[in-house]
């Protein structure tokens, strides 16, 4: 270090985090231990939405019911992501490449963020029908639903 | 009604992808003092702060008292305010309404970030904006999430990668004229298409940076003979919680904007933007935003925007420049980004913007854009 | 500033750990019963202001998670990273502006999602400071010393304090502590940050809370829609104050109330009050340590003994859910005037260690 470089101190707090899934939240990931896929529904709006929370988007109030939604439904946009970087969760780079999209399962009235069986882009269109894939053994978290896989 | 609200002084650090010359504190003194040399004010004259700055990206928790020392808050009322990417707007409409309500004659707007200290990984830090169970396992910070929204935008209208690249290749010609820039280096369609694809469609180039720097705004209800710029109009709007909620049966993906703009021109007597406004500064974080963003402005029909940027209307010398700041596709200290903008603004309606200038600009209008897809407006008018 | 009126508050019984309730869902709580408590529908709230902490939540930009159950989709809605009785400023200026006719304040904090020693110590200067390994206790052990040897105290100050705090409590359902003790059983307890101890010390809380405020023609409005009669339970917000310090403990005088006084002079100023000790008949103050009990009383201008009824809920003794707690002590006041028990009263928030930035209102009931 030359006497004109500034300096620079490295500091690294490590901070861990029990994220509450919440009560709507808890019921979606056991769920998907039953290989279900749960949405809420506001009677009003009418609204139905995955995953399933407490506030409806339409009119704020609270998301009474909470069904389940067939596991298949339509990719409105997707993307496949070539870039490094850090995963927040494992500490480490995440795999890449891989695809993700926004889903709309049949029956509800926004979309669903997940990973695609798709690994080529090309491949890919929106308005393409797609169903969710579990794995076999499932605990109650959201790797139990493994990707979502062209439905035709 | 309330008071009303004058701009009288901007300022800003140079921008660049790392200030490790000054520390935090240093880097945001660097920005006020430029407002207050602008304005002709000394510090006393500031009657309260708002500060803005992500604090995950430092990894500094409270950073705003951390910091005090640079934004010149110590016995004084400061507040900080934190939205993410709409930080530096949210500042900007916080420091108009703490004005405009009375509560205080001048209010200082700061904004900073060091994005340098997350040694690279501004992703992992935007990631962390997401709900940590459904959207953090596949999103890839605001690239992959931008990018969801440019799939939809070009599977709607058939744009071309070429027709997004003429926006960054227009600020970047535009960050020339603008020391403060981050990026100012021209580029080439060939360049632009030629450069590491991050997330389909979105390429390297197409991506705004990540830049450490500061900007400072004096609002004031008194601002006696200064050179000022008036808010004419200010709005905003939040959006849903995840990002499968947004495009939700919505027109557009920045449906935000649209509510937004049309409350924020109603203020301000805007009934048509494409020829009332004389410059745009818009919070695009990509090329692709830019296009859906003056959609979503009415500054053009849905689906037109690439013919705004392949006419030359969005040129510094064109019909409505767009960004002759060089946009956040030249420059992003994220908790800044939004109240540069703003500082644009209000330097063109002063006629202070340098060799920036849209000649004989009156009616400015800045954007901000973060978080799940929300908006803010903000319009500057050299008539009060 | 014009005043402006709270219509309602509601908070939730805050307590160590709400495992079962996400974020949105502890907001949702506040929100739905604050919006029921006034019989003001989401389609009359124009715009909201939430408080809450990206470090505490472990979420950047942590007002995104409450968007839907604040109602702040399609509005105008914007966030304080600070104490909840600062984004209440915040909040009051959206009104006095003219711009909007209610607005919606609601904070939230769980320290049991994080882990609040760790995330207090990044706070504190990563060169100078973080390498000593100090957290807020530390800081409040330190101010608490400093407090007792620049007064020549002994430690049944803090004692008696504390014990005052944990007896109102207990009769405080949203309190966390709900246990009455004797000043002897809280001097009892093991040294945390000396000379404070455990009982001497805030909890870490998880909790919510939620203020309505509108201008006087829409307050008017509500009475009326409500059949209750207008006016003579309304309560105003007539002055506030802010004041921020240096951040380095060793640039301030810790055993002083420090910028306190600065933010108290604003508010009393505002709302007419010249002594505050008999004009003000409730006090209710962010005390993270009973040194602070004690220092915060003296800041507000208020005589060691006698004046208004002194944190009758028991204060940020009985819970600290992070950033909610000052608005809490807001929500506190307003809930003593709206039933009539007394008419002019103060509430304080506080940010950063050992009161860096303080947060000053005065509520008065017409």
């Amino acid at each position: 270090m030359s006497e004109q470089d500034p300096i620079v101190v490295r500091c690294t707090p490590e901070l861990t985090y029990r994220y509450a899934a919440g009560r709507y939240g808890s019921r979606f990931l056991r769920g998907l231990k039953e290989g279900r896929i749960l949405a809420s529904r506001c009677r009003r709006c009418p609204r139905t939405l995955v995953p399933p929370r407490i506030a409806c988007t339409g009119c704020f109030g609270r998301m009474e019911e909470v069904v389940e939604v067939p596991p298949r439904g339509e990719l409105l946009a997707y993307t496949q992501v070539t870039f490094p970087f850090l995963d927040p969760f494992t500490g480490v780079k995440r795999p890449i490449p891989y695809c993700y999209g926004m889903v709309r399962f049949e029956g509800t009235d926004n979309t669903f963020q997940y990973f695609l069986a798709e690994k080529n882009p090309a491949n890919l269109r929106v308005g393409q029908r797609v169903r969710a894939v579990f794995r076999e053994e499932r605990k109650g978290e959201m790797a139990d639903l493994v990707c979502l896989e062209a439905a035709e | 009604m309330g008071e009303r609200v004058a701009i009288v002084g901007a300022g800003q650090t140079l921008h660049r992808s790392r200030r490790l010359d000054v520390s935090a504190p240093e880097l945001i003194d660097e920005a006020v003092q430029a407002a207050l040399t602008d304005a002709g004010m000394g510090p006393d004259g500031i009657d309260a702060i708002v500060v803005g700055n992500m604090e995950h990206f430092e990894g500094i928790h409270l950073s705003d008292l951390w910091a005090v020392e640079g934004t010149g808050g110590v016995g004084k009322p400061q507040l900080k305010i934190a939205t993410g990417g709409t930080t530096g707007s949210s500042l900007s409409q916080a420091a108009y309404y703490l004005v405009a309500s009375g509560a205080f004659r001048t209010v200082l707007a700061v904004g900073w970030e060091r994005l340098s200290d997350s040694e690279g990984e501004t992703t992992t830090g935007i990631v962390t904006a997401f709900d940590p169970i459904y959207e953090r396992p596949t999103l890839a910070g605001a690239v992959s999430g931008l990018a969801i929204m440019a799939c939809q935008y070009q599977s709607k209208y058939g744009t071309r990668p070429e027709d997004a690249a003429e926006v960054v290749i227009q600020a970047r010609e535009n960050a020339l004229r603008n020391p403060h820039a981050h990026l100012r280096k021209p580029v080439t369609t060939a360049e632009v298409l030629a450069s590491p694809m991050l997330s389909t469609p979105m390429r390297y180039l197409d991506m705004c940076p990540t830049s450490d720097g500061a900007a400072a705004v004096l609002f004031t209800s008194r601002p006696g003979d200064r050179s000022a710029a008036w808010v004419r109009g200010v709005s905003g709007a939040h959006n849903h919680v995840y990002l499968g909620d947004v495009a939700e049966g919505a027109a557009s993906f920045l449906n935000t904007l649209t509510i937004a703009a049309e409350r924020a021109y109603k203020q301000a007597g805007v009934t048509s933007p494409r020829e009332q406004f004389d410059v745009v500064e818009m919070y695009e974080p990509c090329t692709w935003a830019a296009l859906e963003w003056a959609e979503s402005l009415g500054l053009c029909a849905k689906g037109q925007a690439a013919r705004l940027w392949g006419e030359g209307t969005t040129r510094l010398d064109g019909d409505l420049p767009v960004n002759p700041s060089g946009g956040v596709l030249c420059t992003n200290p994220i908790g800044a980004t939004g109240l540069v903008r703003v500082a644009e603004g209000s330097l063109q309606v002063r006629g202070r913007a340098g060799e920036r200038q849209v000649d004989g600009a009156r009616l400015a209008l800045t954007t901000g854009f973060g978080g799940s897809f929300w908006s803010e407006v903000m319009i500057l008018g050299r008539d009060a | 500033m014009q005043p402006v009126v709270i219509l309602g508050a509601a908070q939730t019984r805050h307590a160590a750990r709400r495992p079962e309730a996400s974020y949105a869902e502890l907001a949702f709580e506040v929100v739905a019963d604050v919006l029921a408590r006034t019989g003001v529908g989401h389609d009359r709230i124009d715009t909201v202001i939430t408080a809450s902490s990206d470090f505490w939540d472990g979420r950047t930009i942590s007002d995104m998670s409450v968007q839907d159950a604040v109602g702040a989709a399609g509005k105008s809605a914007s966030k304080v990273s600070m104490d909840g009785a600062f984004a209440l400023v915040y909040g009051a200026a959206r009104i006095a502006s003219g711009a909007y006719r209610t607005c919606l304040v609601v904070a939230h904090g769980k320290a049991s999602e994080g882990m609040p020693r760790a995330i207090a110590s990044a706070a504190f200067d990563p060169i100078y400071e973080r390498p000593l390994g100090p957290d807020d206790r530390v800081a409040l052990g330190l101010q608490a010393r400093r407090f007792l040897d620049l007064r020549g105290l002994g430690e049944e100050v803090l004692a008696e304090a504390a014990a005052q705090a944990w007896t109102a409590a207990a009769s405080n359902p949203n309190a966390e502590r709900r246990e009455a003790r004797t000043a002897v059983q809280v001097s009892s307890d093991a040294l945390v940050a000396d000379p404070l101890r455990g009982s001497q010390l805030a909890p870490d809380s998880d909790g919510a809370c939620a203020i309505l405020l509108a201008d006087e023609q829409t307050a008017a409005q509500v009475a009326a829609a409500s059949g209750r009669e207008g006016g003579s339970t309304t309560v105003r917000l007539e002055g506030f104050g802010l004041s921020t310090d240096m951040h380095g403990l060793g640039d301030r005088d810790l055993g002083t109330a420090g910028v306190l006084p600065r933010a108290a002079r604003s508010a009393y100023e505002q709302a007419g009050i010249h002594e505050p000790g008999r004009e003000l008949d409730v006090a209710e103050t962010y005390d993270a340590s009973s040194a602070q009990t004690l220092l915060w009383r003296e800041g507000l201008g208020l005589p060691p003994t006698g004046g208004p009824a002194w944190n009758p809920s028991g204060g940020a003794m009985g819970a600290q859910p992070g950033f909610a707690t000052g608005l809490v002590r807001v929500a506190e006041v307003f809930e003593r005037l709206a039933r009539g028990e007394g008419r002019t009263g103060v509430a304080h928030g506080m940010t950063g260690f050992v009161g860096q930035a303080h947060c000053v209102w005065v509520l008065r009931r017409r």
